[in-house]
């Protein structure tokens, strides 16, 4: 072995700097070597699958879709007894109350509930390819996921002899055209998307407005008003405003929204959560677009002094300017594979069972998607204050409102690629 | 085979010391090797035509270059998110570490040679606020700096301000002071350590020839605490560099977000070949400095064993 000292000598800083400066030369170049290498096909990124996507059928209202149901994947046979658990729950936090959770396990004599949570449905759909068998009930799958995952294999059909509370509960004019006779899932809770604002620090009666989806641009509340973080419902506020569909997919109006979207992150430094509600003890926005069932968590995170009154939601549609605006609900499923299938159904049910869903919802906030469910109870027992009772989704709305839908994957990536540049990742 | 120690000592076989860098090297093996070829199937690799999920590729030979490629693209082309991002977290990062070390240095400086009996009890007075967890740290000074919170209150009664600032709503210099606040504690342990380790008479030997106490600051104790400064300026951008919650906490616009927001917001979505390409990117330019780093001990070294 060489002594120390014989070793090549270490590079001075000079020498240093050199390589470096080297190295920050040598990077453009390794864009272009790489080109060189890299693969004949096309040069988008969306180009990064192989497989077919041809079998996927994007259902819309008027092409309503019928999920197959393969004999590698059948719903589980009736008159099953429940398994002994434990029963493993895949979902958004708190989107079940603990309590509803817990008196449901002892409903099964002492079952105990696992809960593991996610994020964004992004997760949830990355893990369920990953995993999802380790899970017995997903809470939940939203719309524009719930072809995909039926489609491929993911989940299983729903054996509808263990879901009596489903069938006799659902409230009316939900509509199952993604999912034709409910074959693959069961609704859970309804909401809109709209606009909440401090009406204590703003006068405009928003959803008066020509235009609602303007007050997001309005450089008087720059810095105070957030978005929802997610490519879906940030471009749905682009294109909402300028009169689209949220479901577009022409690149020329997709373009023209982006365009839209980057001078109003310039002009007015949105910022991006859906943690709307704990914001609001800190005064952070005087402007956010929430969903409705957020809306009920408001009354316990004011700030000192501030009453619920001084909170104010709007639904466009409802607004004298016409405008368009999201409504939709979630979605049970239950992964192909789950250890305890019947639990699952079970849980459904439960939670199907009117005395059951006020309980989750007096905690949980979200419309519960059953039949009893109205405004005057809700109010009436105290789990929502009467200056908010317009948040509630009643059937006369459901019509009113438009949904966000699957998307050809190559047009999901773009609306991906344009909340990137929008929000910088941020 | 087994070989006598030179001092004359007890006998060992030749694979003994070396073998306790065993746990070391499966650690890294496992933890960073592993993972890190991961990272690159994913950015090398494709997507799932449908979920639009990551599908790594693990053999060499089937990588795609095709997102890495246009990740370098956008990195070296003006004006788009990737190289502004890029820009701003150096800036942020520069700044913030600058700022630690002007920070750090008098406070480190303090307790090695002037503290002497509370050496300890200024250490844990200075680094006790950061037991408690980075997040609830953070979460702190979103109150703190909320319009109504105690920072614009303090100000304000002191005729610093005259309304309320809007220290969240996207400013950059909030973002860097998270980013000071978060990591200094880190650059004040490696410049105590080096100062203290300053033998007193190096020092008295300066000054006994004349030297003031800038230039002996300056010609003697500066000098011999490069080595920290360095570890210090290291442990703490490399991290910072590295930072998305900072962000994310205290500011969370299109104006602010760093580069690891960026990587994260690929990575969650269909863009996560990019988003591992972008992780090799960081990689990458974090080398350069740790390099510099790592060839400044190896050099310091050798001079002291002169």
């Amino acid at each position: 072995m060489a002594h120390p000292k014989d070793r090549r000598p270490p590079i001075d800083r000079r020498e240093f700097m050199k390589r470096a400066a080297a190295t920050g030369i040598a990077l453009p170049s390794l864009a272009a070597i790489l080109a060189a290498c890299g693969s004949s096909s096309d040069s988008s990124s969306t180009a990064g699958g192989s497989a077919s996507t041809a079998g996927l059928q994007l259902a819309r209202p008027d092409n309503p879709i019928t999920l197959p149901i393969t004999a590698d994947n059948p719903p589980i046979a009736d008159g099953l007894p429940p398994e002994s658990g434990p029963l493993k729950i895949f979902g958004y936090a708190d989107y079940i109350w603990k309590k509803v959770r817990n008196q449901f396990g002892d409903s099964m004599g002492g079952v105990p509930i696992e809960y593991t949570v996610f994020d964004t449905p992004d997760e949830m759909v990355s893990k369920m390819q990953s995993n999802g068998s380790d899970f017995d009930l997903i809470v939940t799958v939203t719309l524009d996921n719930i072809g995909k995952l039926a489609q491929g294999a993911l989940i299983q059909p729903l054996n509808h002899s263990y879901l009596p509370n489903v069938d006799s509960n659902l409230a009316t004019g939900i509509p199952d055209f993604y999912d034709v006779g409910r074959a693959y899932s069961a609704p859970y809770v309804i909401y809109t998307t709209g606009i909440a604002w401090r009406n204590d620090l703003i006068s405009d009666d928003i959803l008066n407005m020509p235009n609602p989806y303007d007050i997001y641009w309005d450089t008087a509340y720059k810095g105070q008003t957030h978005l929802l973080n997610g490519s879906r419902d940030l471009l749905a506020v682009g294109l909402l405003r300028k009169g689209y569909d949220p479901n577009e997919s022409d690149p020329a109006i997709l373009d023209e929204v982006k365009q839209d979207l980057l001078d109003g992150a310039d002009a007015m430094g949105w910022k991006y959560d859906h943690v709307d509600y704990t914001e609001l003890g800190s005064n952070q926005w005087e402007v956010h677009n929430t969903w409705s069932g957020q809306m009920a968590y408001y009354q316990y995170y004011l700030p000192k002094g501030l009453d619920i009154t001084a909170l104010s939601y709007a639904w466009p549609p409802q607004g004298s300017g016409g405008k368009k605006g999201l409504l939709s609900h979630d979605l049970f499923a239950i992964p192909k594979g789950a250890a305890s299938p019947v639990l699952a159904h079970e849980m459904i049910n439960f939670l199907y069972d009117p005395t059951n869903a006020i309980t989750n919802y007096s905690y949980e906030g979200y419309q519960p998607t059953v039949a009893s469910f109205n405004e005057q109870s809700a109010i009436k027992d105290g789990y929502l204050p009467k200056s908010l009772t317009y948040t509630i989704v009643t059937p006369e709305m459901i019509p009113m409102g438009v949904t966000e839908l699957e998307l050809e994957p190559a047009v999901n990536q773009l609306y991906q690629q344009i909340y990137q540049e929008v929000t910088g990742g941020a | 085979m087994r070989r006598k120690r030179a001092d004359g000592g007890s006998w060992f076989p030749r694979w003994f010391w070396p073998s306790f860098a065993t746990p070391a090297t499966i650690w890294l093996l496992l933890f960073f090797v592993l993972p890190f070829y991961v990272v690159l199937s994913v950015a090398f690799g494709s997507l799932d035509p449908i979920f639009l999920t990551a599908k790594p590729v693990f053999n060499p030979v089937q990588w795609d270059v095709t997102a890495f490629r246009g990740v370098l693209d956008k990195l070296f082309t003006s004006g788009t998110i990737e190289q502004q991002t890029l820009l701003r977290t150096v800036a942020y990062v520069g700044i913030a570490t600058v700022a630690c070390l002007l920070i750090g240095y008098p406070v480190a400086y303090f307790i090695a040679r002037h503290a002497r009996r509370s050496k300890a009890f200024f250490l844990i007075a200075f680094i006790a606020p950061f037991w408690i967890s980075y997040m609830m740290r953070m979460f702190a000074w979103v109150n703190l700096l909320q319009p109504d919170g105690y920072v614009n209150r303090i100000l304000q009664f002191f005729g610093v301000l005259s309304e309320p600032r809007l220290w969240l709503n996207g400013k950059p210099s909030t973002v860097i002071f998270g980013l000071i606040y978060g990591y200094v504690p880190f650059m004040i342990l490696p410049l105590f350590g080096t100062l203290d380790r300053i033998e007193r008479s190096t020092v008295e030997a300066a000054r006994d020839l004349g030297a003031g106490q800038i230039r002996t600051f300056v010609r003697v104790t500066l000098p011999l605490s490069k080595q920290g400064i360095l570890a210090g300026c290291i442990i703490v951008a490399l991290p910072m560099f590295g930072d998305y919650f900072t962000q994310t906490l205290l500011a969370s616009t299109r104006q602010t977000a760093m580069f690891g927001n960026l990587i994260v917001n690929s990575i969650e979505t269909s863009l996560v070949n990019a988003g591992a390409s972008l992780v090799i990117v960081m990689l990458l330019l974090l080398i350069v400095p740790m390099l510099y780093y790592l060839r400044s001990t190896n050099v310091a070294r050798e001079l002291a064993e002169r």
